[in-house]
Order: C-alpha cells, then structure tokens, then sequence
C-alpha cells in the first residue's frame, strides 16, 4: 500500500520541489470563501464530515457535532491556527475574520450551543 | 522514480520488480495558464523555444554591447555569442526571429514534408514581453526538477498510545500530512494522441487541477484511455477534497475541458481519491516547514528508549520511497553501530 502512495506522489514533487512550493501559480486559488459556514463546506468538511461526526479509520478525524470540547472558543481557535497531531496549521491560509467566523460556525452548529464570540481582533492576538 | 533515487532502485533491481519509464517532459504536451495568450494551451515546445530564443538574443546584445567585459574573457565571448546562437536558435544578425533554425525549435506553421506541398513554413515566435507575462515560465522550469516508508504516517501515530519522551512526543504531533488529490478519467478514445499527437508526459496548467498526465504505454492503441485529470496538492486539494467525488470529477472536467475541448463528449468514467481520507494515512506525506523541521527534525529521527522511526517523513525527500529506504538504512546503521559498542 505504501509504495503505491508514495509512487502516487512522485509527479508532483517532480513538478513542485519543497523550494517551489510557494510560487502562487499552480498552486490553486486561495482560500476566498467567506462566512463560517462557508469555510467550513469549503474546507474543514474535507475531514471532519459534512455532518461534522468525524471519521475513523486507522485514526480518526474528531467529531465536531456535540464535542464538549468545543466550549473552550480558545481550545477551538488555537486549534485551527496551530494545528494538533493530524490537524495541519491553518494560521498562513486564513485571514483572521475567516477564521473567527469558522470557529464561532462550528461552536454554534452540529448539536453545539456555546455561547461567546470570537473576534477578527482575538485571532490577531494570537499571531 | 529518478535514476539517482539509489537505495529504491537497488531495491527494485534485487527483486526483479518491472520498471517502466516515465516520461516527465513531453515537448508536444502543453503549459497552461488562465491568464495568459487569451487562456489557449501553449505547446510546451513553443513556450520553451520563445523563452530561450528571446533570453539568448538579449544576452548576444550584453556580449556585443561590452557589458559582459569584466565577467567573460575575448576568448570566451566569442565561444558564448557562438552558443547562444545555437542555443535560442538565433539567425545570424543574433536575433530570435522567424525562420526554419527557429522553427526547428519551436516548430512550424506548416511542416516540411514531401512531393509538390513539401516547403515548410516557418512559425512566428510570441513577443518576448508574452512570453514573460504568460509566466508559463514556471512550469518550464519546474519541468526540470532533479527531484521530480513508511512504518506508520504521523498522523496515525500520532493517536496511538506509545512510550515515547517529550521530545519524540511534540516531533510526532506537529507533524500533520499535506493534503492531496488525484483523479483519473476514462474516455472513449486516446483523443490526446489521436487529435493533439501527445505520447506520455505531461500537461501544466495555473488552474487546480494543476497537471494532466497522458499513459506512456500502448501507444496508439485503440478504444478506451485513461489520463491523469488532477493532481493537486495545497490549497486547491483541500477544497477539492471537501467535496464528494462526483463534483470532483465534475470540476476536473470543465477545467480539462479549457485545454482539452474533446473532454465532454469523450469523457466515460472518472475516480477522485482525496490522500486526507485515505483511512491508513490521512495524508499524502509529512508537512514539513523550515521551522519545524530546524526544531524537531533530529528529535523524530532519534532513538528514543526502544524506539527509532524510519519513514518517508523521516527524511528529507517525503513523498518518495528513497526517503523511506535511505531513512530506514541510516535507522539500521545507528542501531548496528550502538549494539557493536555496546
């Protein structure tokens, strides 16, 4: 299985070296969609699921829908700007109101209740 | 799979596994880009032939203007005016123009062929200024590339309980795979080598699908095809990632479309496989940054108590098996050398 992946990924990197991989062109759009919601149908659903319930294979892509860990707006924000484990870095991809609204998307949808908001200010803060 | 990948193909040539060659470069295959000559695919050969025409003809001025003095002796200067000459297949007042040595480069308008319609016709160049505006240079150059295993992928170790330190432990949980998605698309006929004379190699464009990659084998074969119709990495595999797969493919194909109009009628079947959601490794391969790799790199490779990763991610070739082999060898060779001391 791995050497199939790993050949899968030979033609790229021949097209796009480490030292490449910033030239905009090729690369796709950025990240334009604006709005919680927005974001996450554009992006986070990737992994986390349409309904938000996560996956599990080998490892797991955590449920967002009814996840108490999602009361601390902090541990969620963090989250997104750093990344943890499987969950890359999104801090370099978003502007700080694309983020704010995504976090606050996620912690007011899926089953989630959580009060409090976060800023475009609050993201700033943690650049 | 390049030749100077050793440990891979020492591998590969131990236990007799086939290869078949790839083709990276076709010179009939095409750059793309949205932005430039009106969004019409550019036939790399003309692309590269323009680039490097108008870039010779630029320099023979420098040389014959003086300015190239101090860096290059008489001597030399004339080898170099002979060379460039040659190389951006300039005529002999040193200009990049229309001609047959400039169609021998870029191609002709009409080919020369034999009996009474046998006079070719050479092509016109693009003006240097498109050729600079396109930046299709890119993919020219990224076309060059000298670069063109795994235990366990980080982000699945990473949520297995294990006795590792705080050092290892931090390494493993910063490290998430990049994303990545590929889709394959059959059609009806070799369109590309019927209509557009396009054998193996690949086609670069600015839009996501990023790159078309033709079959290098069975060559002229009749009924259906298969082609690489994507090949995205970054940004534009997340979003085509948070997508099902039939928009994917959707996607693929009216993008492909803009460079291959026989796409829509021809097109039959198509699968999209996004590497996040492959359940065995929820990426294509490590993501490493400068940073992190200057903070963590040596503390992944390390043995830690009784354990020592060996892995694509553990090197600095992620994505290739040559990085999983010549990680897993080093691994060994510190293991060898601690249990001879010890």
């Amino acid at each position: 299985m791995m050497p199939r992946r790993c050949f899968a990924c030979l033609v790229v990197l021949a097209a796009l070296p480490a030292a490449a991989q910033d030239i905009p062109d090729f690369r796709g759009a950025p990240f334009t969609m604006q709005g919680g919601e927005a974001v996450y149908r554009g992006i986070c659903q990737g992994c986390h699921m349409a309904d938000a319930k996560g996956a599990t294979g080998a490892g797991s892509y955590p449920a967002l829908a009814n996840n108490s860990k999602l009361a601390s707006a902090g541990y969620v924000l963090t989250m997104v700007m750093n990344g943890y484990k499987g969950m890359p870095p999104f801090r370099g991809q978003f502007a700080n109101q694309q983020i704010a609204d995504v976090v606050n998307y996620v912690r007011t949808n899926f089953g989630n209740h959580f009060k409090g908001t976060v800023k475009a200010t609050d993201v700033q803060q943690l650049r | 799979m390049p030749y100077h990948h050793r440990g891979i193909l020492h591998y590969a040539s131990r236990l007799g596994v086939a290869l078949e060659p790839f083709t990276q470069v076709n010179y009939n295959a095409y750059v793309h880009s949205t932005q430039a000559y009106g969004g019409k695919p550019q036939r790399y050969r003309q692309v590269q032939a323009d680039f490097h025409g108008h870039v010779a003809e630029l320099l023979a001025k420098c040389t014959r203007q003086n300015a190239l003095d101090q860096a290059v002796s008489q001597e030399d200067r004339e080898i170099l005016m002979l060379a460039l000459r040659n190389w951006g297949a300039l005529n002999e007042n040193y200009e990049y123009k229309a001609s047959i040595d400039s169609s021998m480069r870029r191609g002709f308008t009409a080919d020369p062929g034999g009996g009474l319609k046998s006079v070719p016709v050479p092509s016109e160049p693009s003006a240097l200024t498109d050729v600079l505006q396109s930046r299709l240079w890119t993919a020219i150059a990224s076309a060059h590339n000298y670069e063109m295993q795994c235990t366990i992928p980080t982000p699945i170790l990473s949520q297995i309980p294990m006795n590792v330190g705080p050092q290892m432990r931090a390494a493993i949980d910063q490290l998430p795979y990049m994303a990545a998605l590929k889709i394959g698309l059959q059609f009806k006929r070799r369109f590309w080598e019927e209509d557009e004379q396009i054998y193996g190699g690949h086609t670069y464009t600015d839009m996501p699908i990023a790159t078309i990659g033709y079959p290098m084998w069975d060559y002229f074969s009749k009924g259906k095809g298969v082609l690489l119709g994507a090949y995205t990495f970054g940004r534009a595999a997340y979003i085509a990632a948070s997508k099902p797969p039939e928009e994917r493919i959707k996607d693929a194909l009216s993008q492909g479309s803009q460079i291959h109009p026989q796409y829509m009628s021809e097109f039959e079947n198509g699968v999209a496989v996004a590497w996040h959601r492959v359940p065995w490794t929820m990426g294509c391969q490590g993501a490493w940054t400068e940073e992190s790799r200057a903070l963590h790199y040596d503390n992944l490779c390390a043995l830690d108590g009784r354990i020592m990763l060996a892995n694509e991610h553990a090197s600095r070739l992620p994505g290739w098996q040559e990085g999983s082999v010549t990680s897993a060898l080093d691994a060994i060779g510190r293991l060898h050398a601690r249990v001879m001391n010890s």
